[in-house]
């Protein structure tokens, strides 16, 4: 085999050279459409995108659901009330014990019964529990999102104390159904408040852990920081609810504006931040979960002795009559509108879950956004997909 | 609790002074009020409701829709309520079923900066119900209007994208309708019925105080 006579080379180089810089400055990039999921890490859960994207930028998001509807609001029209508190564990299964709430408040409304001041007391210990352990989920996993692996294990790590906590009580990690109407099944455990009052001094050591190392981050900031912007008024028409509207500039929580439980008792603050953007959601998320610790602190010296149930009669039967009870969850505002026409078993529940509103913003605010920003903007508006599917 | 919040009876009173003969009845039973509307008033109800400076609500909560029915397996529970109704007095804080069979659109909204909440309702015809589009007032209307579509079989006038949200495209009928019946439950029984159905009527009340010292709990 003869060389390559050198001038020949220097040519193919020359024009090899030209390419590559006629392609820098105006690559053709033909408009496709890219499939973004449904078994995407990012989207806790299934949940698939169609996205229109032209190089590097993303035109259009067309999010198509249903790969986990599971049709809730029709199983529960076949059950008894007791036999629906375990279908609403599964619905947003990362904080399943605050799914229970909203619904148990309702059908005691419905029933005129309230559950004793003790009963409130765990329900409300319970409820702070579960959004710790979500939002630790939250941190863990939005570093992990960004490029960042090490919060994950920290976080993980104390998230199973507080499932520990959980589980000690209700004998359920995640679907504790724990819940009856007018009270709970059963008293905290010997030893509770003391391994309580610990698991939160290791909750409040991992969030400053996480605020300096994660939100203290260069990259994270720069990734997160104006990306990804919700107007208030965007997300108040798209019933944007929790945090993500928090983050919009709208002090709005359920547990202050229309209290239930023992909220109206304690002391805390909501959280609020007016940048809107990604960064901003996951901030308040942060600092939510110190406001849960201090709240379950002060559940803890509170707690008053006495009863844990209310009478009930045997047969749960719910006379006629229609009502909305919502509660703060960790992802949003969770509501049930139940309809009864008397007799064991509702006529209608409407759920009405926080990540479907939220969720609902994406075909417009994925638009004309970098593609490595997408995963940041659905990692930051933080939904479970069994919460958008119900 | 918001102060600065209308009660319940004060926001139907409102509705009812801005809408005047197109309000078809109110409620403000379990102390949450309810309006319903004509349905050729639905838009602007919401719109009203959104726009009024003593009410702006600008939260949009759900959207959705119950079949009313008086079928015979329901006819037990209609009997006993047009009974009871029969003697109790025409108050709004007296809960009401619909007198007729119908499909009705529930709409909640809630204030942000008031912190109160109602439910808008209107009631369409069982044959062809349809009602306008919500989407010019709260964009966020779009998915609940699609799920309310293929779940209910209720024609959303104006829907910019009417398709399905979550059934499959080739999916027939409508699962929230009561004549859809669930398909497990045809071929067996649900067992926990069963349990249920041998109990008697005035089972005994449980004292819960006669167990709770058992457990051995903290206090």
């Amino acid at each position: 085999m003869s060389p390559t006579p050198p001038v020949l080379a220097a040519q193919a180089r020359a024009s090899a050279h030209l390419a590559d810089a006629r392609m820098a400055i105006e690559l053709e990039t033909p408009e496709m459409t890219l499939n973004i999921g449904p078994q995407h890490p990012s989207t806790h859960g299934v949940f698939r995108i169609v996205a229109e994207v032209d190089g590097e930028k993303l035109l259009k998001a067309d999010p198509v659901l249903g790969y986990m509807h599971r049709g809730y609001e029709k199983l529960a029209e076949v059950r008894t009330y007791p036999q629906i508190t375990t279908l609403v564990n599964r619905i947003d299964w990362l904080s399943g014990y605050c799914n229970e709430i909203p619904f148990i408040l309702g059908v005691e409304r419905l029933m005129g019964i309230e559950a004793p001041p003790r009963a409130q007391y765990i329900r409300t210990i319970l409820s702070e529990l579960a959004r710790i352990s979500t939002f630790l989920v939250f941190l863990g996993s939005y570093g992990i999102e960004l490029g960042a692996l090490t919060p994950f294990f920290h976080t993980m790590r104390d998230r199973e104390k507080v499932l520990d906590l959980i589980e000690g009580v209700t004998g359920g990690r995640f679907h504790p159904n724990f819940n009856r109407v007018g009270g709970v099944k059963d008293d905290l455990p010997a030893g509770f408040i003391d391994a309580t009052r610990q698991v939160m001094n290791t909750v409040e050591d991992i969030c400053k852990d996480v605020e300096t190392l994660l939100f203290g981050n260069d990259i994270f900031q720069q990734r997160t920081t104006g990306v990804g912007l919700i107007p208030l008024e965007k997300g108040l028409a798209y019933g944007m609810s929790g945090a993500n509207i928090r983050a919009s500039g709208c002090a709005v929580d359920v547990r202050r504006d229309e209290p239930y439980l023992v909220y109206d008792d304690l002391e805390f603050d909501v959280v609020m931040d007016d940048r809107c953007d990604s960064y901003a959601r996951a901030w308040c998320r942060l600092q939510e979960t110190l406001q849960s610790v201090r709240i379950v602190r002060q559940c803890l010296d509170r707690l008053p002795a006495g009863k844990i149930m209310a009478k009930v009669p045997r047969i749960i039967q719910v006379p006629p009559g229609e009502v909305y009870t919502r509660a703060e969850n960790p992802l949003g505002e969770l509501g049930y509108h139940i309809i009864s026409r008397g007799g064991r078993i509702p006529y209608r529940v409407k759920v009405r879950t926080p990540s479907f509103s939220n969720v609902s913003v994406l075909p417009w605010l994925l638009k004309d956004v970098w593609m490595a920003d997408v995963i940041t903007i659905l990692g930051s508006l933080y939904f479970i997909l069994g919460d958008v599917d119900r | 609790m918001n102060p600065l919040g209308l009660a319940p009876e004060e926001i139907t009173r409102v509705l009812c002074r801005l809408l005047d003969e197109k309000v078809v009845a109110t409620s403000t039973a379990f102390a949450q009020a309810s309006v319903c509307v004509r349905p050729d008033a639905w838009v602007e109800a919401v719109r009203l409701v959104r726009d009024t400076e003593e009410l702006q609500c600008d939260f949009f909560s759900f959207l959705s829709a119950v079949e009313w029915s008086f079928a015979e397996s329901e006819a037990d529970a209609t009997k006993s309520r047009s009974e009871e109704s029969a003697d109790t007095e025409e108050t709004e804080s007296v809960y009401r079923e619909p007198e007729e069979a119908c499909f009705q659109v529930l709409c909640r909204l809630q204030s942000t900066t008031l912190g109160h909440g109602l439910t808008l309702k209107t009631s369409l015809e069982k044959d062809s119900p349809r009602i306008d589009s919500l989407i010019p007032v709260f964009g966020g209307a779009d998915w609940h209007e699609r799920e309310m579509m293929e779940m209910f079989g209720i024609e959303v006038i104006g829907h910019p994208n009417p398709a399905k949200l979550y059934l499959p495209d080739a999916f027939e009928g409508h699962p929230l309708r009561r004549d859809f019946k669930l398909a497990s439950r045809e071929v067996k029984p649900w067992p926990g019925d069963v349990d249920v159905e041998d109990m008697p009527e005035d089972a005994p009340v449980i004292d819960p105080s006669a167990q709770s010292t058992a457990k051995g709990g903290v206090s």
